[in-house]
């Protein structure tokens, strides 16, 4: 693993779900902005576990280009658990709901899509990272930011432990002020 | 390389190898570590192919079922 600013390099052996996530991932960019959070982050980094969704917060887009998103998404072999009309999926999107993709007939894994409405989710693009695997580069959470959010939001033993694997992980290239900065936010949100 | 240590609860125990397993993904090519997390991953992977649960099925144990 080289780290090179917000650019991180990993050599790793790429497995079958980082084949499903650059491929969902292809598809989204050409259609929006978008930053991967949660547990796939950690496992990305090599946590021992799994994960049946993978988070990803988009930008807000304009219905018709969610159209065109949804229709390349339906055309690469994909369906969405919630609803199966664009303007359903649209319309949850819009009222701050996510919503899953996952292969067409399967339900795990899927991805769990959300617009990034919140103050907190917007930020998440700010500071953001880029991972360069051998295949493609994948948009991701600061590890400060993933380590406040699973340590003081989500706070269940699982990602209480993805936080302690990041932070042990990353030791030497974690800036502590901006965990505490993020625990800050998060304890003030509603 | 630092030893696993046993805990003495399930927590503990959890947290010790969360930290080794850290430390060996630190200390160790990123080929190497990834060969064994792949292991489980692309397992799980194939198992997930043959998941009988429909998408209302699903939602409904994530307590996401809308409609």
């Amino acid at each position: 693993m080289k780290f090179a600013g917000k650019n991180i390099i990993l050599d790793k052996e790429i497995n079958e779900l980082d084949i499903l996530v650059l491929r969902f991932i292809a598809i989204l960019e050409k259609y929006t902005d978008y930053v991967i959070i949660s547990g796939y982050v950690a496992i990305l980094f090599g946590r021992s576990r799994i994960t049946e969704d993978i988070d990803v917060f988009i930008t807000e887009v304009s219905y018709e280009r969610f159209a065109g998103l949804y229709d390349e998404i339906k055309k690469d072999g994909f369906w969405c658990l919630n609803a199966e009309k664009g303007d359903e999926i649209y319309r949850y999107l819009a009222d701050g709901c996510s919503v899953r993709f996952a292969i067409a007939q399967q339900t795990i894994p899927n991805f769990e899509v959300k617009f990034a409405k919140k103050m907190l989710d917007k930020e998440a693009f700010r500071d953001r990272i880029q991972v360069k695997l051998k295949p493609g580069i994948l948009k991701i959470s600061s590890p400060e930011r993933q380590i406040a959010f699973k340590r003081y939001y989500l706070k269940s033993d699982k990602d209480v432990e993805d936080a302690d694997h990041i932070e042990h992980m990353f030791k030497g290239h974690i800036d502590k002020r901006a965990i505490n900065k993020y625990r800050l936010l998060i304890e003030q949100q509603p | 390389m630092k030893r696993l240590i046993p805990g003495k609860n399930n927590a503990e125990d959890r947290l010790h190898f969360v930290l080794f397993w850290a430390d060996y993904v630190r200390t160790h090519s990123d080929k190497e570590w990834s060969r064994q997390q792949n292991v489980l991953i692309n397992a799980v992977m194939q198992n997930a192919r043959h998941s009988p649960l429909t998408p209302r099925q699903y939602l409904k144990i994530k307590g996401e079922l809308r409609r």
